[in-house]
């Protein structure tokens, strides 16, 4: 017991080392000599810092932020409501619960589980650029670049989720004879709503942030307005924008934290 | 990954203890959110399809399915010279690009870990009513709401956008990439770390306060400990964000395999794409594996 | 014609890897009987109910329900008909309303698409509020089941099982987590339920005063064997006790067994 612990000392202690070897050989990635800022870049970040109090509120640019809010909450929502509609059938699939054998549980699960991770390891805003390269941008494109990754997390979590299911209800409903299938609606969906539905609600507030960033491809909205101020070099504007997307995802965070206060207890 | 899954368990035991006791009150919330997110989603689709023009028809069109396909060969290599991903030479390019890449999401993390490290402690909300060091003063109260207004906001801003303003500021290279990704996670890391912090046993802090230690010393000698291992738990779990992150900030003009993704983009060098997609993957894969390494061996 | 009896059991054993739950046994059990099993607990009780519902596979013997071996009745309409058990932590879901609940046990019957719909537009109220009223908790046919006590609970798992209607109910210490008043109330329910609707009726229970009160036949198990079994008219208080005095020289006498071997 005193071994494993003075063991476990030595582990934590190791990592730490790794974790600052592993800053300093980052930090000898920068290129020290040539000088970091811009010429001009002081005076830049004067400027921006500057327009941080001070954001552009006239009403041509309050109108415009509205209208770009409402385009980033819109793609960001169907983006999400795709997400969910592959995730289910995905995340069902990867958990397993259908499959009464483990013959066929095994690799299907497995296969499923390889689907989702490899839907989540490409970014968002890669897989826009790739449909946008392949098809070119319609709305489509964006709100199945946000679904893709999106659902790939989510199917995730809902096969973690449907895999922790407490057994003994289950066992209750297939001895009155429910079949696989009504197991899932009438036991495993049932039991895991709340949990899906919070952790959905965080996932739409880092849909907001990812439909602003589509504008990098394109795709009009808050990243799109913030993007064409700084290209202009119009700061005060620059900061408008940005506000309005903080109080959209601070709108969202309050929404769900309040709304998992009443799913959780 | 599995980290979502445990930093979304500790919010859900949160908000338990944090409800606890109050009244199981009506089901309004509830509904009224249905209703709400029913209304949102009905209100984008009809705006997505009526306003903005958007035709699953015309997405999945046999036009666009001959694009898609064209694509996808020239990916592939069909009708290229060489393929990129059969160079030894675009290999090793690929190899250092990856390494530098690597570079950037590690930079990022130290300067997220390191700013959540001075400001976590104030940012706590134990430490605002002075439970937490046993001390109540009022620059504590001021400095609690001015870093949790930092971190809203740094959390709230995406990762691009940063990017894009901080290469007004800084030539492109490895560090306005990392400081865009540090900035952002920074938000992050202080809000959950700062719950960590809040979660903490007191009791230690108490007994060491009576025995005459001062708030620093409490600091060193009993929450710094007890949430150490924590806040390692969460700067792992950013990183492998961040390393799927690190390709979009290459995007406006941070080094690494993001530039010249996007070059290769814009050059349409397809099989290049190909190439650097595919080390992308290996070094998600790779930095999920290191993570989940370092975090059994400190569990 | 004589009915087919509705459980028999054959040199029935059942152990867990070095440990015999139930030691090989034969017991027939006839239609429309009201049985306790009583006895300490790792008598085997559970273990005699979960092979009963063809939940577990014996090791040894052979099991027919009504003339069936469990193999012949899948999970399914097919076993929902014949047995329904019932246990003693509810096993309901919690976040579905009661209504569900006792519905759920219908889902043998229903199609998947009669129980998806079900989930919005439910089927068959009626039949759920008579089993509701019989448990007396009709008025809480709404609630959201989380929001119920354990007494209200257990009625709505009994509902379940009557709105299921199965020749023989099985109950696995249906009143072990309940209240002594609350205990005898529901015990009230479940024997009347049953010799009502002419139903077979297994119930293990901790204690032997509630079965002899409320049931026709007790059989006591002991170590995985059955101490006696007799109809309840027949039993006298002084053996009721033997059967937990014994469990400790039993343990004595084993032990010194093992001691001479």
């Amino acid at each position: 017991m005193l071994k494993v612990q003075h063991l476990e000392r030595h582990n934590r202690t190791i990592v730490s080392l790794l974790l600052i070897a592993a800053f300093v050989w980052s930090l000898s990635a920068v290129e020290w000599k040539e000088g970091l800022l811009h010429t001009g870049g002081i005076n830049a970040i004067l400027k921006i810092i500057g327009a941080l109090f001070t954001p552009d509120l006239s009403p041509r640019t309050l109108q415009l932020a509205v209208t770009a809010s409402w385009r980033t909450l819109a793609y960001a929502t169907t983006g999400i409501t795709l997400a969910i509609a592959l995730a289910l059938p995905l995340g069902i699939f990867a958990s397993g619960v259908l499959c009464t054998s483990p013959a066929v549980k095994l690799p299907t699960a497995g296969f499923f589980r390889g689907l989702l991770g490899l839907m989540r390891a490409v970014h968002e805003l890669v897989w826009a650029w790739l449909f946008v390269a392949a098809v070119g941008l319609t709305p489509f494109a964006a709100i199945f670049a946000l679904a893709i990754p999106y659902a790939g997390i989510l199917g995730r979590i809902l096969a973690d989720i449907l895999n922790d299911v407490p057994r003994a209800p289950l066992e209750a409903l297939r001895s009155s004879g429910a079949s696989k299938l009504q197991l899932l609606v009438y036991g495993y969906l049932p039991i895991s709503l709340a949990d899906l539905i919070s952790y959905t609600m965080y996932r739409f507030e880092c849909a907001i942030r990812s439909a602003a960033i589509m504008s990098f491809v394109g795709l009009g909205g808050l990243g799109y307005q913030i993007q064409i101020s700084l290209e202009d070099l119009r700061y005060h504007q620059v900061w408008t924008f940005i506000y309005f997307l903080v109080l959209l995802v601070i709108l969202v965070d309050l929404w769900s934290n309040q709304l998992r206060k009443k799913l959780v207890t | 990954m599995n980290l979502e899954r445990e930093s979304f368990n500790s919010l859900k035991a949160r908000v338990l203890t944090q409800t606890r006791g109050t009244a199981p009150s009506t089901l309004n919330i509830v509904k009224l959110s249905a209703i709400l997110s029913l209304g949102l989603a009905a209100a984008s689709w009809v705006y997505v399809i009526a306003v903005e023009n958007a035709s699953l028809n015309e997405f999945f069109s046999r036009e666009n399915l001959t694009y898609a396909t064209g694509f996808i060969s020239q990916m592939l290599g069909n009708n290229a010279n060489k393929p990129a991903f059969l160079e030894a030479e675009s290999w090793r390019n690929a190899l250092f690009l990856s390494y530098e890449t690597l570079q950037m999401s590690v930079l990022a993390i130290s300067f997220a870990g390191i700013g959540m490290l001075l400001t976590v402690i104030p940012a706590a909300r134990t430490a605002r009513d002075g439970s937490l060091t046993l001390s109540r003063t009022w620059y504590g109260i001021v400095s609690f709401f001015l870093i949790r207004s930092v971190y809203t906001l740094s959390r709230a801003v995406p990762e691009l956008i940063v990017a894009m303003i901080i290469v007004f500021i800084f030539k492109p290279g490895i560090l306005p990439g990392a400081l865009a990704l540090g900035l952002h996670n920074f938000g992050i890391l202080g809000k959950l770390c700062a719950e960590v912090v809040e979660d903490i046993d007191l009791r230690p802090s108490r007994a060491l306060r009576s025995s005459g230690a001062s708030t620093a010393q409490i600091l060193l000698y009993s929450i710094l400990p007890a949430a150490a291992p924590k806040f390692l738990t969460y700067m792992l779990y950013r990183w492998e964000v961040i390393i799927r992150t690190t390709i979009i900030v290459g995007f406006v003009g941070a080094a690494g395999l993001g530039r010249q993704f996007k070059l290769s983009m814009s050059w349409f060098h397809y099989t290049e794409v190909t190439l650097l997609l595919f080390s992308y993957l290996l070094l998600v894969v790779f930095v999920d594996l290191i993570s989940g390494f370092l975090r059994r061996l400190t569990r | 014609m004589k009915a087919l009896p509705m459980f028999q059991l054959n040199g029935v054993g059942k152990s867990y890897g070095m440990t015999a739950a139930l030691a090989p046994l034969s017991l027939t059990i006839e239609q429309g009987e009201t049985i306790a099993l009583v006895g300490p607990s790792g008598a085997g009780k559970t273990t005699l109910l979960n092979i009963l519902a063809g939940l577990i596979k014996p090791d040894t013997g052979q099991v027919k329900i009504e003339g069936y071996p469990p193999a012949a009745l899948p999970p399914g309409p097919k076993r929902s008909r014949k047995v329904g058990i019932m246990h003693q932590q509810f096993d309901l879901i919690e976040q579905l309303p009661v209504i569900h609940n006792v519905l759920a046990g219908r889902l043998g019957e229903w199609s998947f698409f009669r129980s998806l719909f079900s989930l919005l537009v439910p089927q068959d109220v009626q039949l759920a509020r008579a089993a509701l009223s019989r448990v007396g908790i009709a008025d809480k046919i709404h609630l959201r089941t989380s929001r119920l006590s354990g007494g209200e609970k257990q009625r709505v798992a009994l509902a379940r099982l009557s709105v299921q209607d199965p020749k023989a109910f099985l109950a696995d210490e249906p009143v072990s987590s309940l209240d002594p008043v609350r205990a005898e109330d529901l015990l009230v329910m479940l024997t009347r339920l049953a010799i009502e609707e002419n139903k077979t009726l297994v119930a293990s229970l901790h204690s032997p005063e509630l079965a002899l009160r409320y049931f026709s036949r007790i059989i006591a198990l002991r170590n995985g064997n059955i101490y006696f079994d007799r109809s309840a008219s027949q039993i006298n208080s002084e053996e009721l006790a033997g059967l937990y005095i014994l469990e400790k020289e039993a343990i004595d006498v084993e032990s010194a067994a093992s001691g001479k071997a």
